[in-house]
C-alpha cells in the first residue's frame, strides 16, 4: 500500500516536472545566453534508496519526452540517464556531518544541497551543449553558456527547495 | 550457466547504463546522418499539439507588438497592390502578360508554434502541415524576408529549417549591382549571416541591399534578406561580408508559406537537360 502511494507520488512528480517545462521555462532564455532544463529536478530529487534501475529508466523516460520537444533527439536522454547513474555515486562521496535520509534542503542545508545540485546540473549542461554545438571554434562561447545555465536551473531549483519543502517538515 | 546469471545480476545497473546510453547514442547520430528519415520531432502530432497550446498562452503575451507588425505589413501591402494596380493598368494597353507566371507563387499563413535562434541548427515548427498543402522543400518567408525551407510535413504541423541553419544555402543577388551570391549562417549571432562569393573588384558599399535572386526555386526572386552590415577584403577573390537580416528570427509569430506553382516544371526541365547533356 505505501508503495503503491509512492509510486503514485513520484509518477505525478514526473508528469508535473514534464508539463512546467514544457509549458512554462521551455522558451525562457536570459540574453540569449542562459537557459532553464527545470525538469533535471525530478531526478535530483527522487528518494535516497529509489532503485537504481528506476532511478535509470525514469531519466530516460524524462529526457528522450524532453527530445520531442527540443529537437534534440538523443541529447537529453543521454544527459539524464548520465546524471542519473552518476547520483548514487556523488552522494555517497560528498559526505556529511548529518546523515542524510531525505533529498530536501530541510534535511540535507542549503551548503550540501547547492553543492550536491550543481554538480548534477553542470554535468547535465556539459552535455547537451557539448552534443548540440559540436564544433571547437565555439568553445569558449558554449562554456559560457553551459555556466551560466546552469547556475540559472540551480537557482529555479533552490527556489522550488524554499518554495515547496522548507516550512512543513514532511511537505508532499 | 548460474554463475553467468549471478554476474549478470551483480552488473545489472551498469548493464543498464550501458543500454539506455547505447540507444541514445544511437538516436543522436541516426539523428544528425539522416534527417530526412527522422519520424520523432516537433513536428509530430502529439509534440506538435502541445506547443501549439503554450505558444497560444504567450500569445496574449505580445498581442501590442503583434498587432503593430500587423498593420504595419498591411499598410506595406496596401501600398504595394496599388503599385501592381498601377502596373497592370500600363501592361494591360501595351503586351499580354502570361497569366501562369502571374500566378506563380501563391502564400499561405500558418502560426509558429515553436522556434529557436540560439542552436547551431535552428528549427522552427509551424501549424500547417500536408492538410493545408504544404510539402517538404517549399520556401517560408515573413513579412521582413526569407525564413526558411519546409523539411518534415506531418497532417497539422511541419518543422522548418530557418535561415539560422548550417545546411541551408540561398542564392542571394545585391541589388545594386546584380552581383550573385550566396547566403550562409556559420553560427554566432541570430542577427547576421555571411554572403559569399561576391568577387572583390565590384564596388559594394556598407548598407546594400542584399535579395534572393532568381536562381532559386524556392524564393520569389526580389525577397528581402538583409542589408550588408561589415565588409572586408581577407582572400584574393573575393569579400568577406556580412548581412544583417532583415527578419528578427526571434519575434516570429505569422508566417507565409510559399507555394511555386511552376516549381515541379522547372525542376522536370532541368533533370531533363542534365539527362540529356550530362
Amino acid at each position: 500500500m505505501n508503495q503503491q502511494v509512492t509510486f503514485i507520488n513520484y509518477a505525478l512528480s514526473f508528469i508535473v516536472h514534464l508539463v512546467v517545462q514544457i509549458l512554462f521555462v521551455h522558451n525562457l532564455e536570459l540574453f540569449g545566453l542562459a537557459f532553464c532544463f527545470l525538469y533535471i529536478n525530478f531526478i535530483l530529487i527522487l528518494p535516497l534508496h529509489t532503485n537504481r534501475n528506476v532511478l535509470l529508466v525514469s531519466a530516460f523516460g524524462l529526457g528522450f519526452l524532453m527530445d520531442g520537444f527540443y529537437d534534440t533527439l538523443g541529447i537529453h536522454a543521454f544527459a539524464s540517464v548520465l546524471i542519473a547513474y552518476l547520483r548514487p555515486f556523488l552522494i555517497s562521496s560528498i559526505g556529511s556531518k548529518v546523515e542524510i535520509t531525505e533529498l530536501n534542503i530541510q534535511n540535507t542545508g542549503l551548503y550540501w544541497f547547492m553543492t550536491y545540485s550543481f554538480i548534477l546540473i553542470f554535468i547535465h549542461h556539459l552535455t547537451i551543449f557539448f552534443f548540440q554545438q559540436f564544433n571547437v571554434k565555439m568553445f569558449l562561447d558554449t562554456l559560457i553558456r553551459v555556466i551560466s545555465s546552469s547556475l540559472f536551473t540551480l537557482l529555479a531549483v533552490i527556489l522550488i527547495q524554499y518554495l515547496f519543502y522548507s516550512n512543513t517538515k514532511n511537505a508532499r | 550457466m548460474r554463475s553467468l546469471f549471478l554476474l549478470f545480476k551483480r552488473f545489472q545497473v551498469l548493464l543498464l547504463f550501458l543500454f539506455l546510453e547505447g540507444v541514445s547514442l544511437a538516436l543522436i547520430f541516426q539523428h544528425n546522418h539522416y534527417q530526412n528519415a527522422v519520424f520523432y520531432n516537433s513536428a509530430n502530432k502529439y509534440a506538435g499539439s502541445v506547443l501549439n497550446v503554450t505558444s497560444s498562452v504567450e500569445g496574449y503575451f505580445n498581442l501590442n507588438s503583434v498587432n503593430k507588425r500587423l498593420t504595419q505589413e498591411n499598410q506595406k501591402l496596401h501600398a504595394e497592390i496599388e503599385q501592381l494596380r498601377q502596373l497592370s493598368y500600363h501592361k494591360n494597353h501595351k503586351v499580354n502578360l502570361d497569366s501562369s507566371l502571374l500566378r506563380q507563387y501563391e502564400f499561405t499563413v500558418a502560426r509558429v508554434v515553436n522556434n529557436t535562434t540560439h542552436r547551431s541548427k535552428n528549427y522552427i515548427t509551424i501549424n500547417k502541415g500536408l492538410k493545408d498543402g504544404l510539402r517538404p522543400g517549399m520556401g517560408v518567408i515573413g513579412p521582413n524576408g526569407i525564413i526558411g525551407k519546409i523539411r518534415h510535413c506531418s497532417k497539422n504541423y511541419s518543422s522548418i529549417i530557418s535561415l539560422l541553419h548550417s545546411d541551408l544555402i540561398v542564392s542571394a543577388v545585391i541589388k545594386k549591382n546584380d552581383a550573385i551570391g550566396r547566403i550562409k549562417w556559420e553560427g554566432g549571432s541570430y542577427r547576421t549571416a555571411k554572403l559569399l562569393e561576391i568577387s572583390n573588384h565590384l564596388k559594394i558599399v556598407k548598407g546594400d541591399t542584399v535579395l534572393t535572386s532568381g536562381y532559386n526555386k524556392t524564393f520569389p526572386p526580389g525577397t528581402m534578406i538583409g542589408t550588408i552590415q561589415k565588409l572586408t577584403t581577407k582572400s584574393q577573390t573575393y569579400y568577406d561580408i556580412d548581412v544583417l537580416l532583415s527578419t528578427s528570427f526571434n519575434q516570429l509569430t505569422y508566417v507565409y508559406v510559399v507555394t511555386n506553382e511552376l516549381q515541379i516544371e522547372q525542376e522536370a526541365i532541368e533533370t531533363d537537360s542534365l539527362t540529356l547533356n550530362p
